[in-house]
């Protein structure tokens, strides 16, 4: 099935911990294999055992498919309450090193005037 | 329709971010009638911007197909393709935008599955099981005794009725004769020495003592069998004739 490449922006949590734990964001692309996309991840800070939010950027992170991973330390407890990721699909995403051949974007043979947005 | 007036061509835009360079090209009917008159232009790596070419004056037709394929090594995102044509032969020049899937300009929220948690406490029942007010009869696990007696079969091995064949352990006669090899030590074919019992005459002389008893130095005494005398009894009167 047909599934669209998105570009994402950021993931925004809430939660309650008492010590740090660490996000970590993982998608397909590039290279088709789920991979950390936050090098050794962003550390969550304590929240002093308040509910609070927190945005964490995703720029220039692209992907078909996506999961979250939080990890609290050793001795923290860690409650999340919501996540919200925000994202929005690219119309056009060519990979030039898609098998066989590469993919390509092309028309059908249109009339000028008769077609387009 | 569309169809019905032929087309000039002037530019092509391409709004577009690719890490690899790429190649668009544009492909009109005219001439003879088929999608096969062309033009492309290499559009470089970059990040997303308006990228503008100048077509040829012969590119003009009743229909075109745009194409664009990115280098082996790389990606690119499309976001937009318009064509500055104008209708043959007084239309105005106009852009005209070719269908390029939508990419939006606004970020859409996506909730993640997390699982709601509430705003108020719920009450939850432990599993505590509730103790009756009444007692409750519990039968003991007595094992009834009957009132009449039932028959018990002894583990006797039954008797059978007709003779069974019992085979004795007699090895049976082989048809044909065997070879049996008796015990018989094999006599070599050479002679093997064999050592008589003769103890070996030594070479030197060994002093050998004889059994003779040694004299005393001193006499000893020695009593001579002699028979002592028996006492003399008295005298006997004997009877004689006279």
């Amino acid at each position: 099935m047909f599934r669209v490449v998105n570009d994402f922006k950021e993931i925004t949590i809430v939660y309650l911990s008492n010590g740090p734990a660490t996000l970590q964001f993982f998608t397909d692309m590039p290279g088709n294999a789920l991979t950390a996309r936050l090098g050794g991840g962003v550390t969550i800070p304590s929240s002093s055992s308040k509910r609070i939010p927190m945005t964490i950027p995703l720029d220039n992170i692209r992907g078909k498919e996506f999961y979250p991973l939080i990890t609290p330390g050793g001795s923290t407890q860690f409650e999340l309450y919501s996540g919200v990721v925000w994202l929005r699909p690219i119309g056009v995403y060519l990979d030039g090193a898609a098998v066989p051949q590469g993919e390509i974007w092309q028309t059908v043979p249109i009339a000028p005037g008769a077609g387009g947005a | 329709m569309g169809w019905e007036k032929s087309h000039l061509f002037g530019l092509v835009e391409v709004d577009i971010t690719a890490t690899v360079d790429g190649v668009f090209t544009l492909s009109v009917d005219v001439p003879n009638r088929a999608i096969t008159h062309s033009f492309s232009f290499s559009i470089p790596a970059g990040p997303r911007r308006p990228v503008r070419s100048r077509l040829p004056g012969t590119m003009q037709g009743h229909y075109t197909i745009a194409k664009y394929a990115p280098g082996a090594a790389g990606v690119a995102e499309l976001y937009g393709v318009r064509v500055w044509s104008r209708q043959l032969p007084d239309g105005q020049w106009g852009w005209w935008p070719l269908p390029v899937l939508d990419t939006p300009a606004e970020y859409i929220e996506l909730k993640l599955p997390v699982e709601p948690t509430s705003e108020t406490y719920s009450e939850l029942k432990l599993p505590v099981e509730e103790t009756p007010v009444t007692y409750s009869e519990l039968k003991l696990p007595v094992e009834e005794t009957p009132v009449t007696y039932s028959e018990l079969k002894l583990p006797v091995e039954e008797t059978p009725v007709t003779y069974s064949e019992l085979k004795l352990p007699v090895e049976p006669t082989g048809e044909a004769y065997s070879e049996l090899k008796l015990p018989v030590e094999e006599t070599p074919v050479t002679f093997s020495e064999l050592r008589l019992p003769i103890e070996t005459t030594p070479a030197d002389y060994s002093g050998l003592r004889l059994p003779i008893e040694t004299t005393p130095e001193s006499y000893a005494e020695f009593q001579l069998p002699v028979k002592p005398t028996p006492p003399v009894s008295d005298w006997v009167a004997v009877p004689v004739d006279e």
